[in-house]
């Protein structure tokens, strides 16, 4: 298929006539629900990872409803632009009448890049946001950035794998500076380890006390502090503005965070499994849970912040910034 | 790797302290200790306790946090703990639940037992939240929820007073289930009681449609919006109807349920604080007593019928056996524990008028039942009709109505005109739904769950208080008065049916007629 055969007008006329075939079929059984919030832009690596995308779409639209656009390059096929619609429908428990979502695959080889920000923005659904999440690590490239991320309010991106930690956050923050409202999972994976630091200093006597922290030792996982490893260390030093951090590899293999000084309580904060975490506090010991680590969890997450989000656009650069000073 | 503290741009310039992230934070509990009365019953099995787990899944109870429980039941903590095991791994909904987090929570689970009326259970009660106060570090709060019958709450209040447990380092509450009193006297009575030993700023009545989801989002809806508050009044609307439906009867309740009826159970606490929800003011602020100052307002507003209107204006009815479905349905006389000639109303329906510039000469018609022809609670705003018809709409004047339903599938609907496909301008009604499952397909917090995090956290917002529920007695008892000076002719509707024929000649002597939901 060429890019001519790729009509905009087109795409969006296969949706309607597909609503209504979806609705013929249904009249017996109550109905379908159309449902959309967001036009969600999924940019996948291959084939295969969006395969993987969709899956997690399915599990992201019930919460999510929105139109889907599944972004997928061809490296293979200079030329190829290729597009076709389709509907994700499910029967809520309980309940006689489907909902289904709208979903479009786009196929694109690297000659057609440059029509693929135009295309989208002529099918997102009108007067709702446009979300654009970025698998895998093409959107390091500046060609990417200049390219689809003008079309989106808000970018989500996963810099977990990135072998260049520090690279990675120089580029994000320099997104963040040119006012691309930028997300990082690998900053949404920290929600549970900050909400229970959080908790602990929590009262007004507590977070009087964050003043007499004096040490913060964080405990990593791998041989280098990863994306994720930099944002806690610089949002806990911007809590405990008097303690010194140590950001060191765990002998253990595990991820911990222990907080001490001499006028204020000892905390431990250790996660086997990402999942779950026990907390220590002056010896007294509970457990707490955190949120699955799954890309649909951490997307939904995401997909319901919105608005600007102050927190984590004050840690990307002091994040940035101690990654290049820790890196010296 | 050790990190220099220098740092050209830190957080601390942003004017919120970094430890508060309210986008992706829930709201702080405080630490405290949760003291409930009536452990042992039925509220504390299916509802408190699971949503409390739910609560700690959430991450939203804090580390230094206390569940103490009281009946009359000898229990060990251990023994209580497996019982509220076994009552949350039963009773917990679209919830996974976690045998290692409930080692946790199940270590903060306490018992003390002892008669409501002995003050030496209220010493030992007291010892305990010492005890827990230096090992928890709760900062002396507590909330104590009275989960007992009603007829226990003043003398357990007075109890606590007695024992000196309503004072502390920290803040100390009440919660308080409904029904606040069988009528307006027994209701002021109640709360002479509890203020006596608890400021009314420390009181929480639980009315738990207010903390339904749904009740909340009418005021998203209304006040978050800017299309519908200018139609919201007596210009443009003709009518608003509230119902609330049940399909099934007393199902064993028939002893309480004599005793209370449908005015009573549901129109005087949830429908009014609905109707308040629904029709009140826009507050300058969405703070506590800001919203609940509107609330209170509109309750105070409602006419009060004299005794010789009552009989126009309102209806109350009783099921009789029927058959539904195929299967033979008993009458509500015939139920377990009803006294063969009860005088109960399982339906009422009332007409109130609201006396403020918004809502003069507008009919709010509210109406409750059991064994009705279907579940569901519901909201309808009939809007006038168009002033001149210009099309020949064959199925007759259809107004407009918007529909905001709370149960069982939450959503808003709005009923319009729209033209036939086809040549000539034939119209017919249709629909356009917003539902609110799924559009929000993501788990909503049982309405348990949202009342005690805000009782912990205290915010009132959702709770009743007085003058709100002196208010809504007010206006039902004239009819309670009415009602019980007069022998019905019972039952005077068919189960399964849409209730008494009277209700539909009530809403007819005003040119309206029931929507059949």
């Amino acid at each position: 298929m060429t890019q001519a055969a790729v009509n905009p007008e087109k795409l969006l006329s296969e949706l309607r006539e597909l609503w209504v075939s979806l609705g013929e079929n249904e009249t017996d059984s109550g109905g379908v629900l159309r449902a959309c919030s967001m036009t969600l832009v999924v940019a996948a690596e291959d084939e295969e990872d969006a395969r993987k995308a969709s899956e997690t779409l399915a599990e992201l639209m019930p919460e999510h409803p929105s139109r889907a656009v599944v972004l997928r390059f061809d490296a293979g096929h200079d030329d190829t632009l290729e597009a076709r619609v389709f509907a994700q429908c499910w029967m809520p428990f309980g309940r006689r009448q489907q909902i289904c979502c709208e979903q479009i695959e786009i196929t694109a080889g690297t000659g057609q890049m440059s029509s693929v920000p135009g295309l989208v923005l002529s099918i997102a659904a009108p007067d709702l946001p446009v979300v654009l999440w970025y698998r895998g690590p093409r959107w390091m490239s500046p060609e990417t950035a200049a390219g689809l991320f003008p079309i989106a309010g808000k970018v989500v991106v996963d810099s977990a794998a990135s072998p260049h930690p520090e690279g990675a956050l120089r580029i994000l923050d320099g997104f963040r500076a040119s006012r691309i409202r930028i997300a990082d999972l690998a900053w949404t994976r920290l929600t549970g380890w900050r909400e229970t630091v959080a908790r602990i200093y929590a009262s007004p006597e507590e977070r009087h006390r964050c003043a007499a922290v004096e040490t913060i030792r964080m405990e990593y996982r791998g041989e280098v502090p990863s994306t994720g490893a930099w944002y806690l260390a610089a949002w806990m030093r911007s809590a405990f503005p008097n303690a010194v951090t140590h950001l060191e590899a765990s002998p253990a293999n595990r991820n911990r965070i222990l907080i001490s000084g001499r006028a204020c309580q000892e905390v431990s904060i250790e996660s086997p499994d990402g999942v779950s975490a026990e907390v220590r506090v002056d010896g007294r010991s509970f457990h707490t849970m955190f949120s699955p680590d799954s890309e649909k969890q951490l997307m939904h997450e995401e997909l319901s912040v919105l608005t600007a989000d102050e927190v984590f656009e004050a840690v990307l650069p002091a994040a940035a910034a101690m990654a290049v000073e820790g890196r010296s | 790797m050790l990190l220099a503290m220098a740092q050209a741009e830190t957080l601390a310039d942003a004017s919120r302290h970094p430890l508060e992230d309210p986008l992706r934070f829930h709201r702080r509990v405080p630490p405290c200790a949760v003291v409930i009365f009536g452990a042992n019953g039925d509220l504390t099995k299916r509802k408190l306790v699971p949503a409390l787990y739910r609560l700690a899944y959430e991450r939203r109870l804090p580390a230094a946090f206390a569940i103490i429980g009281n009946s009359r039941t000898e229990m060990t903590d251990e023994q209580f703990r497996e019982k509220m095991r076994e009552s949350v791994e039963k009773y917990l909904e679209n919830s996974p639940f976690d045998a290692g987090l409930w080692e946790s929570f199940a270590r903060e689970l306490y018992y003390v037992p002892g008669d409501l009326g002995d003050p030496k259970m209220y010493q030992a009660l007291s010892a305990k939240l010492s005890e827990i106060e230096s090992a928890e570090q709760i900062e002396g709060n507590a909330l104590f929820y009275l989960s007992t019958q009603p007829s226990y709450y003043a003398p357990t209040i007075e109890q606590i007073g007695a024992a000196g447990l309503n004072r502390g380092k920290g803040w100390r509450r009440l919660v308080v289930e409904k029904p606040f009193g069988h009528d307006f006297r027994s209701a002021a009575e109640l709360d002479q009681s509890i203020h006596k030993v608890f400021p009314e700023s420390e009181v929480y009545r639980i009315d738990h449609y207010l903390g339904k989801e749904t009740v909340q989002n009418i005021l998203a809806f209304r006040f978050g919006n800017g299309i519908f508050e200018p139609l919201w009044n007596r210009r443009y609307v003709n009518n608003v109807q509230i119902t609330a439906a049940e399909s099934i009867g007393v199902e064993g309740r028939g002893a309480y349920y004599q005793e209370a009826g449908a005015l009573r159970d549901m129109i005087q606490n949830h429908l009014l604080q609905v109707m308040a929800t629904i029709a009140m003011e826009p507050p300058a602020t969405f703070e506590s007593n800001g919203v609940r100052d509107e609330r209170s307002k509109l309750l105070r507003a409602i006419r009060i019928w004299k005794p010789e209107e009552v009989g126009k204006n309102s209806v109350a009815g009783q099921y009789g056996p029927a058959r539904v479905g195929g299967a033979a349905v008993p009458g509500f006389r015939q139920e377990s524990g009803v006294h063969p000639k009860a005088q109960t109303d399982t339906y009422a329906a009332v007409t109130f008028f609201v006396e403020n510039w918004r809502w003069a000469g507008v009919p709010f018609y509210v109406r409750s039942g059991k064994r009705l022809a279907k579940r569901v609670t519901d909201i309808a705003i009939q809007f006038n009709e168009a002033p001149h018809l210009l099309f020949n709409n064959d199925g007759g004047v259809r107004p407009n109505l918007l529909i905001v339903r709370i149960q069982p599938e939450e959503g808003i609907s709005l009923r319009f005109l729209s033209k036939r496909p086809g040549s000539g301008m034939q119209l017919r009604p249709v629909s356009m739904d917003f539902n609110y499952g799924s559009s929000f397909g993501e788990r909503s917090p049982s309405a348990y769950e949202t009342l005690l995090v805000d009782a912990m956290v205290g915010d009132a917002t959702l709770y009743t208080r007085q003058d709100m529920v002196e208010a809504s007695w007010r206006a039902v008892q004239p009819i309670l008065n009415h009602w019980g000076q007069r022998t019905f002719d019972y039952p005077n509707y068919a189960a399964g049916s849409w209730g008494p024929a009277e209700a539909d000649e009530m809403l007819a002597r005003r040119g309206h007629v029931w929507r059949r939901p």
